[in-house]
């Protein structure tokens, strides 16, 4: 399991369409909407490879700029 | 109760908040604290392994393992913020290919050996080569990514030990034009502002760089400015192909490859025909020069520019007359901040340094450097490429702290603080990169050593320069084996990697920054610092290392020395333990970091009353230089009609040594690709995912053509990534070993090639 916060950088204009996708997705809540007008989000994923593809399917979102990860924890593989 | 699940999405949370800049009220809302959970054992602070932007990290340790990373939120540079290269980075310490013992290559074999055996080898192949050939028979090649330390005993080891100046680095191939430009401009190297100026700018230039790419973080930074005032704010990318970072712009100039001279002088033409400059900064603080350094005067740079007028060399430039006057008018408004950031595009160039004077003369013609948000900023690509390189003299025309060898001064500064008679400190510039790898091809370098990098791959036109490498002794340092260097070695050390070991970086706005270990090497890896001074000792000059162990403090303090009384004074070892990196200069350890160089209120090396000073220049005045169009060496022509450009995407990083590493980075992006502008591409009958012979004068490589990817080319431009590992997509291969005559930087933007469908 790899557990990410992260935070997604948005077009001007279409903060609303992409927070609403992102509210779609069943593996990631978003957190808050930053003074910069950023989605914060946590995002869990099954692996750092899933956590990574779920990025860059992110940032094909149209409105979607970037995509910064801030946090991201292994915790759980090494324990396997 | 909150379940340790809960917890870690928890913290999570908070970290992405608190980076964001969100209130404590919304932090406050997330459930992290169960009083006992902990997401790591201890965190420890370090830097990002990869690009010069320096961003901080903290790596959480468990059981001797890194299981969880942040950014360092104290870390000025990035703020808590990371990109996925940085975030995925313990992924590179655990891998199949770490060198574990030293290896010794026996009847074409590589096979393990002890330390002493490796090491006495290396001291015995060494000394011997000196004695039979003399001190030029030998090199360093180092690299922007060894601690600072490392390369300044590596330096010592050569200069005062072997006596030669052939030490020189990979930093050679990223930014030795950037060098030249600042020090033939202001007569100091590296920037005069940092990124603080991004939050003050208000319009932005970049040129031969894309920033969304290559420098992740920043690019943030330059969104984050632009969204705050998005009509105010402005940004001008000028770069032959379309790009994430053109994406965001408000001008994207795709000019013809190689002819932003000209693009620059006729916007230089447009700012002083309209009355846009700042006379009183260029009267007081400036002066014209021309070729190796002709003094001229103001009224000769306006007569030169008249050949730049843009409705004439709008064609050539490939950009319109009126876009070029309407980014100049931008660039000089007097009630805005402008800041140009340039990387690659301009440096790796026939005439880098030329370019990169330009760029100096739009700032000193309109006066905006010197302020919060004016300032012409050369970005970098490795993390201490300035830190590690550029300021402890790790190239072949360098001493330390920006000392110069052919300065008979700065050589026997040199030889007072290492404590050594001044005639052992030798004269002769050493060979730069491409001559000493050519030098091996010659049989003239009998033994070169390689540390954390990797020509094999990634120098230019590599059919010539690899059988040099393979015929000299060579001994590679490096945590990966093989790699396309190791391959080729005679010897190859296994080195401790990020976060294993401890030192000093250095970014690219001066930052110099302090890494802790926080988990052992594997195996018998050692920090390079060891292996150095254990091979001083055995060639025979263990007076050039005593007092030095492998703990960088007792390094760092006679470097430190080095660097009182010059522009770039550092602080004290402790110092860089306790804070978050410092831009120097730094006069003392109750002194603030610099922010802005050559003024008064930040430069503490300006005294009160003096304003502005470049006192890097004897007469304190920067230089305007008068620098004329030249084009790359290789131009296109009938039989290869296209240019070929090269560059890096977001998911790799250099040789892909480390990237490639990380299951997570190699199944984004598994193999590199050719863009092709979709024009070209249906006059050539190449469709999307075809696969493409690309062919210069010196090779062939073949990738699968991409038309309308992340990026696209001008009609006529061709662009590939240089990551790849496997041969025929080496794209080093087929490019031209062209250099700056004054930087001796590599033209690897430039070349001229013909496509097929393979
Ligand atoms: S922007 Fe550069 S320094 Fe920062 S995390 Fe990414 S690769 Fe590392």
């Amino acid at each position: 399991m790899a557990i990410s916060g992260i935070i997604v950088k948005v077009q001007l204009g279409l903060l609303d369409e992409v927070k609403a996708v992102l509210d779609s997705m069943d593996n990631i809540s978003v957190e808050a909407v930053s003074p910069n007008k950023e989605i914060v989000a946590v995002m869990e994923s099954k692996s750092l490879d899933d956590m990574k593809k779920e990025c860059f399917a992110l940032e094909k979102i149209a409105g979607v700029i970037g995509v910064y990860p801030s946090f991201v924890t292994t915790e759980d593989e090494i324990e396997e | 109760m909150i379940t340790r699940r809960d917890f870690l999405k928890g913290m999570a949370a908070s970290v992405a908040l608190m980076t964001a800049g969100c209130t404590s009220r919304e932090r406050g809302k997330v459930k992290t604290d169960s009083g006992e959970q902990q997401t790591a054992e201890k965190w420890v602070k370090g830097v990002c392994r990869y690009c010069g932007t320096g961003c901080g990290v903290l790596a959480g340790v468990t059981r001797g393992k890194i299981v969880a990373v942040k950014g360092d939120p104290e870390c000025p540079v990035n703020k808590g913020r990371l990109c996925i290269k940085g975030i995925l980075l313990p992924k590179i310490i655990d891998t199949k290919d770490r060198v574990k013992k030293p290896l010794i290559k026996k009847d074409g074999k590589f096979v393990e050996a002890s330390w002493d055996e490796a090491l006495n080898l290396i001291a015995e192949k060494f000394t011997s080569a000196v004695k039979e050939y003399g001190p030029d028979s030998v090199g360093f090649y180092g690299s922007g990514q060894t601690f600072a330390e490392e390369t300044y005993v590596a330096s010592k080891l050569f200069r005062a030990g072997f006596g030669t100046n052939n030490i020189d680095g990979n930093p050679r191939t990223c930014m030795a034009s950037a060098v030249a430009g600042f020090l033939t401009t202001y007569g100091e190297d590296e920037p005069s502002g940092t990124y603080a100026d991004i939050e003050a700018a208000d319009t932005f230039f970049l040129i031969g760089s894309n920033l969304a790419e290559a420098h992740p973080v920043l690019f943030s930074r330059l969104v984050d400015r632009k969204n705050a005032d998005p009509n105010k704010i402005k940004i001008i990318v000028a770069d032959p192909r379309r790009t994430r970072t053109a994406d965001i712009a408000d001008y994207h100039l795709a000019f013809t490859p190689g002819r932003d001279l000209s693009m620059l002088n006729a916007m230089a033409y447009v700012i002083v025909t309209e009355g846009l400059t700042d006379e009183k900064f260029i009267n007081e603080h400036t002066e014209f020069k021309m070729g190796q350094g002709d003094t001229m005067t103001y009224e000769q740079y306006k007569a030169f520019l008249q050949d730049y007028v843009p409705e004439k060399v709008s064609d050539a430039a490939g950009v319109p007359p009126e876009i070029i006057r309407e980014i100049a008018r931008l660039f000089a408004d007097k009630n805005r901040n402008t800041m140009s950031m340039w990387c690659m595009g301009l440096n790796q160039r026939s005439r880098g340094v030329w370019v990169n004077n330009l760029v100096h003369n739009l700032h000193l013609i309109t006066g905006k450097i010197c302020r919060p948000g004016n300032t012409p900023f050369s970005l970098t690509g490795q993390p201490s490429a300035c830190g590690s390189v550029r300021e402890v003299g790790g190239l072949s025309h360098l001493l330390p702290c920006h000392r110069m060898v052919a300065n008979a001064e700065h050589r026997k500064q040199m030889a007072e603080l290492w404590r050594i008679p001044e005639e052992r400190m030798p004269s002769k510039p050493g060979y730069h990169t491409l001559a000493m790898f050519k030098a091996a091809v010659e049989d003239k370098l009998k033994c070169l050593w390689v540390m954390t990098t990797n020509p094999g791959q990634s120098l230019p036109n590599l059919n010539y320069y690899r059988p040099g490498m393979e015929k000299t002794f060579l001994v590679v340092s490096e945590a990966y084996h093989p790699t396309r260097t190791s391959e080729l070695a005679d010897v190859v050390l296994p080195a401790a990697l990020w976060m294993e070991k401890e030192g000093i970086y250095g970014n690219g706005e001066r930052r110099t920054q302090h890494l802790a270990k926080a988990i052992d090497p594997p195996g018998e890896a050692k920090s390079d610092l060891w292996t150095l001074i254990e091979v001083t000792k055995r060639c025979g000059f263990p007076e050039l290392v005593e007092g030095f162990t492998d703990d960088p403090a007792t390094v760092f303090k006679e470097y430190q020395k080095c660097s009182v009384g010059t522009g770039m004074q550092l602080a004290s070892y402790d110092r860089y333990k306790k804070e978050h990196g410092l831009t120097w200069p730094v006069l003392s350890d109750d002194a603030p970091e610099t922010y802005i160089r050559y003024a008064e209120p930040w430069d503490p090396l300006v005294k009160p009353g003096e304003g502005i000073k470049f006192y890097g220049r004897p007469n304190g005045r920067a230089v305007i230089w008068l620098r004329p169009q030249q084009d790359p060496v290789e131009m296109p022509d009938k039989d290869y009609p296209y240019f070929l450009t090269t560059g890096r995407m977001l998911e790799h990083w250099h040789t892909g040594t480390m990237t490639f590493n990380v299951p997570e980075l190699k199944s984004a992006a598994p193999e590199m690709y050719v863009e092709i502008n979709p024009e070209d591409a249906a006059a050539l009958g190449i469709k999307e995912d075809d696969l493409v012979n690309i062919t210069s004068r010196r090779a062939t490589c073949k990738m699968r053509a991409k038309l309308n990817g992340r990026g696209t080319p001008k009609p006529g431009v061709v662009y590939a990534s240089f990551h790849d590992q496997v041969q025929e997509r080496m794209i080093n291969f087929v490019l031209l070993d062209a250099f700056d005559p004054g930087s001796k930087q590599p033209e690897y933007k430039v070349c001229a090639v013909r496509l097929s469908k393979a």
